[in-house]
């Protein structure tokens, strides 16, 4: 199997240090800046399993979030003592904001994977600061009004400070959840040009389908997407092989997966080329639920080889899940 | 020695097999008819020896110069030819034979100069009696064509031979009006093409389609010639006569005449005399109806009337009369229609006989009328009860319902009185048709036993009696084993049942029964592959190999119901692909059913006959392969 090289994608990649450096140095407005201007770059690094931002951005939000909120617990529980006051268990309700947060993660990605994990931790510090923050205002506004402005004005200078910092990281992380919904949202639902060494294809995705990063199926795909419902396709390129090898092999794998197994498959011309397009699609039971899996082949003339494989859950064991038959008959080379 | 079946070269079996037979001529040895007025003429050698040491060395052999005069005088019409040659290398050397071609019924023969000439300059006679006359090859009834072999002495790299020969034919014996069609292009390099044409009172028509041919005509004389023409590029398989250029010379006349004059011969020997009617009550006139009593005539004088061309003379062009025919029991092409003719006259068939060309394809080759463009003829039925069709009455091998293979699409001349039909003759769609039905049962200890039906109509059909024709009726179970052995498995010896291998049927039906030991694993999940065989050989026989010409694809058209009955001991879980394969070419269909454990895989595939030009060469070729590729089957099971 060939994989892309990055050049081939036309991805420039920047410095890591200088995207640090300056992020620190703006206090979080270069990586709103950074992210906002290589928005579509970011999006191909999606595609291709590049996820050098993760590793400026995160661990700032993180370790800014941090020292803020030790900050500004500290000012708090000092208030709170001179006050006569105790101070308020930060467990509990931290608590509910991170399940808050983790269930809003989840709805967005669909599947818990490391980078859903860097985005709680961050959306986790911050909101843990809000939260604080809400609460002095809360609990001390009358007194905050009658106390030497000095006295409390560190304590504002830090939250300010941090609040800044932290708001510039929250917009930073809500761009980058704004790019990946879009990113599996709308344009999905458009024909994707995705271009390798051996060949460009176009597939039409439904609704609610994105691009993943993950291994699919144990195997490394090229190109990988999630849809709802446990829907997954993936794209693979082979050389050396002829279709009386990836069908036969596929066979004999979906014989070992299903039980029963029904399968169709048909071999036809795409349009007036000699490119063959090879449609296996069975539908049986894996592991007591139904489901369709299909796999599309493209025989080019070179005797190179895409393949489309998808595992679609269906409700009805005897019918192939609509949605499969779809994109498989999406599934095209470019230009044709 | 046993001729080549079909698993060898299905295209060039029956082609040998009607070649064989067309070409067993009887002939008297002409060797006498030849005059030789041979001189060492010091100043055509010099001429030789002058262009020699002018022109560069092209090839293996090469032509220095070609001249050709031709003079239609009010009594005869007179040809004289030189050709001055050199030869260049041992493969030169080698090829060093000359021959002339020569209409030993019309033309007198004169050799005026037949001359080696060393490197060294030294002139060396030819000897008369080194000559030998063969009959040419090929369906050469309307003119008796003989070559006249010379064997030149002393040919060594560096020689000139310098062959000069004159011929007359007398316009008082010419039956038909005389026509000349001489091809520009020949295997060798020819610097220098000279032809003059001159005439008495009778100006000639005249027509060329080599646009190099520089011609100027006045009152009395045309004059012709070309430089440096190429020698013809050779290819897989072309129609030569089609493709290289060439220049007619001819008497003004029209196919009108052209087919009148034929038929005025064919007429005068188709006379029906008391001997032909007592044949036809004997053996005709008893058949119940008409379609049945065509067939036996035609089976009558296809098999039992042997073909002998025996063209002498008149006979070039007037067949023998019926009753020398049948008394016998041989003639060549045109004694064979004419009895086919007269016999399907006496049962009221409309039927026409009709010349055919067999080299040529391309009728706007033959934009003069003449007769020598015609070397065979047959019969073609226009009756309102029995349709049209035509019958070849040389073709021992096809059924009454095709129209021979080598005649079709070729031009050709109905004879038809005033009402003359030419052009090119009806051609097939699909000239390879068959159908091959095979059930094969997998049991459950691994063996697989196969039943198989290859049917195979027309052409195919013919093509496999002509492989099959060398063989005794006994051998002819070897005969299918051997095909069997060279396309599907070496150590199977089948049993067979022949079906109409040895009559004039559409069909041929070959029947076998194999069994396979251990062909799957018992206890393994079931993988079992098959191919369509007799589908991927032919596909891969008529694969385009053509660099130069374009390609005349005769058509497939293929059905293939495969059968494949697995034991219980597996369930049937997939059998391969639909296929819907639709080109410019063709299609390729194919549809899969699974049944319990019965898998049918049913196959029909549809290339109709077309040019294939050298720019669709490779999208041709490919969706042949794609038919080979396309010819293989799995069947995949579960234990149970």
């Amino acid at each position: 199997m060939d994989t892309p090289s990055d050049s081939n994608i036309g991805i420039k990649l920047r410095p890591g240090w200088q995207v640090f450096l300056l992020t620190l140095g703006t206090f979080g407005v270069y990586a709103c800046l950074w992210f906002y201007s290589r928005a579509k770059e970011i999006k191909r690094m999606e595609v291709q399993n590049f996820w050098p931002w993760l590793w400026v951005f995160v661990p700032v939000v993180a370790l800014a979030a941090a020292f803020a909120l030790n900050n500004l617990a500290d000012a708090y529980c000092k208030l709170a003592r001179s006050k006569g006051s105790t101070a308020t268990p930060r467990g509990l309700g931290l608590m509910g904001v991170m399940l808050m947060f983790v269930v809003i993660t989840f709805a967005v990605l669909e599947r818990v994977s490391f980078s859903s994990i860097l985005y709680t931790i961050a959306l986790l510090s911050f909101a843990a600061i809000m939260l604080m923050l809400n609460n002095a205002v809360r609990n001390f506004a009358v007194e905050i009004d009658c106390l030497d402005t000095s006295g409390f004005g560190k304590v504002r200078n830090i939250v300010a400070g941090v609040f800044y910092t932290l708001g510039s990281g929250a917009v930073s992380i809500l761009i980058i959840i704004l790019l990946l919904s879009e990113y599996s949202g709308e344009r999905l639902n458009e024909e994707v040009p995705f271009v390798s060494e051996n060949g460009q294809y176009r597939i039409s995705f439904p609704d609610g389908w994105r691009a993943n990063h993950d291994s699919f199926m144990n195997t490394d795909s090229l190109y990988y997407f999630l849809g709802p419902n446990m829907s997954e396709v993936g794209i693979h390129e082979y050389t050396g092989l002829s279709i009386d090898d990836v069908v036969p092999t596929r066979m004999l794998n979906l014989q070992d997966v299903l039980d029963p197994i029904d399968c169709k498959e048909n071999r036809s011309f795409i349009a007036n080329t000699f490119i063959r397009k090879v449609v296996l699609i069975c539908t049986g039971k894996e592991l007591g639920e139904d489901y369709s899996i299909g796999s599309a082949v493209l025989v080019f003339e070179d005797s190179t080889m895409a393949e489309l494989y998808g595992s679609f859950p269906t409700e009805n064991p005897s019918s192939v899940n609509p949605e499969l038959e779809r994109i498989i008959e999406s599934f095209e080379p470019l230009p044709l | 020695m046993k001729t080549q079946y079909l698993c060898s070269d299905p295209l060039t079996v029956l082609f040998s097999a009607l070649m064989f037979l067309c070409s067993s001529a009887v002939f008297a040895a002409a060797e006498d008819d030849i005059v030789w007025e041979l001189e060492n003429d010091a100043e055509s050698i010099a001429r030789a020896l002058e262009l020699a040491a002018e022109l560069t060395s092209t090839g293996d052999q090469e032509v220095l110069e070609h001249r050709i005069t031709l003079h239609f005088g009010d009594e005869d019409i007179q040809q004289r030819h030189r050709i001055t040659k050199r030869y260049n290398s041992s493969n030169g050397v080698a090829d060093g034979t000359d021959i002339v071609y020569w209409d030993s019924a019309n033309e007198n023969i004169t050799f005026n100069e037949v001359t080696v000439v060393s490197s060294a300059g030294r002139a060396i006679s030819f000897n008369p009696n080194n000559v030998k006359v063969i009959d040419s090859n090929g369906y050469d009834v309307f003119t008796d064509t003989r070559e006249i072999i010379l064997q030149l002495p002393q040919i060594a790299v560096g020689a000139l031979s310098i062959v000069e020969y004159s011929t007359v034919i007398d316009l008082k014996e010419l039956s038909t009006p005389f026509m000349i069609q001489h091809y520009l292009q020949s295997s060798l390099h020819q610097h220098f093409f000279d032809l003059t044409v001159s005439w008495d009172t009778r100006k000639p028509d005249w027509v060329t389609d080599f646009s190099e041919l520089q011609c100027e005509e006045d009152v009395s004389r045309l004059t012709c010639n070309a430089g440096n023409i190429p020698p013809v590029d050779l290819d897989y398989s072309v129609s030569y006569y089609d493709e290289i250029p060439s220049v007619t010379i001819a008497e003004t006349t029209s196919w009108e005449e052209i087919g009148e004059i034929v038929l005025a011969g064919v007429e005068q020997a188709a006379e029906f005399t008391q001997q032909i009617e007592e044949l036809y009550q004997e053996r005709f006139a008893g058949i119940a109806d008409k379609p049945a009593q065509v067939r036996a005539i035609h089976e009558f004088v296809t098999k039992e009337i042997r073909y002998v061309s025996f063209s002498e003379g008149v006979h070039s062009i007037v067949p023998h009369s019926l009753e020398d025919t049948v008394t016998n029991l041989y003639g060549d092409c045109k004694d064979k229609a004419t009895l086919l003719w007269a016999l399907l006259d006496r049962i009221d068939v409309q039927s026409y006989p009709t010349l055919i060309s067999t080299n040529r394809f391309d009728a706007s080759k033959a934009s003069l009328p003449g007769v020598a463009y015609f070397d065979h003829m047959i019969v073609c039925v226009d009756d309102p009860d029995l349709g049209t069709f035509c019958l070849d009455p040389t073709d021992i091998y096809s059924s009454l319902e095709m129209v021979s293979a080598t005649v079709q699409g070729k031009l050709f001349l109905s004879l038809l009185g005033d009402k003359v039909l030419s052009g090119t003759l009806f051609e097939a769609e699909y000239l390879w048709y068959f159908i091959v039905q095979t059930v094969s049962e997998i049991l459950q200890d691994g063996t697989v036993t196969e039943q198989q039906h290859r049917t195979y109509g027309d052409y195919y059909a013919a093509s496999l009696r002509a492989s099959a024709a060398s063989y005794d009726s006994e051998d002819l179970v070897e005969w299918a084993q051997d095909m069997y052995q060279e396309t599907i498995a070496g150590d199977k010896s089948p049993e067979f049942e022949l079906e109409g291998i040895d009559t004039l049927d559409r069909l041929v039906t070959l029947k076998s029964d194999t069994e396979y030991a251990d062909l799957v694993a018992a206890d393994q999940p079931l993988y079992f592959t098959d191919q369509a065989f007799w589908l991927r050989y032919t596909a891969s026989a008529l694969t385009m190999d053509n660099e130069v010409y374009s390609y005349r694809f005769p058509g497939i058209r293929y059905v293939g119901k495969y059968s494949y009955v697995v034991d219980d001991a597996w369930q049937v879980t997939h059998a391969g692909a639909d296929l819907e394969y639709i080109s410019e070419f063709g299609a390729l269909n194919r549809t899969v059913t699974i049944e319990g454990n019965v898998a049918d895989i049913e196959t029909e595939i549809t290339v109709p006959k077309r040019i294939v030009t050298l720019a669709e060469k490779e999208s041709f070729n490919k969706f042949l392969e794609l038919i080979q590729l396309e010819s293989n089957f799995v069947v995949y099971g579960t234990l149970r």
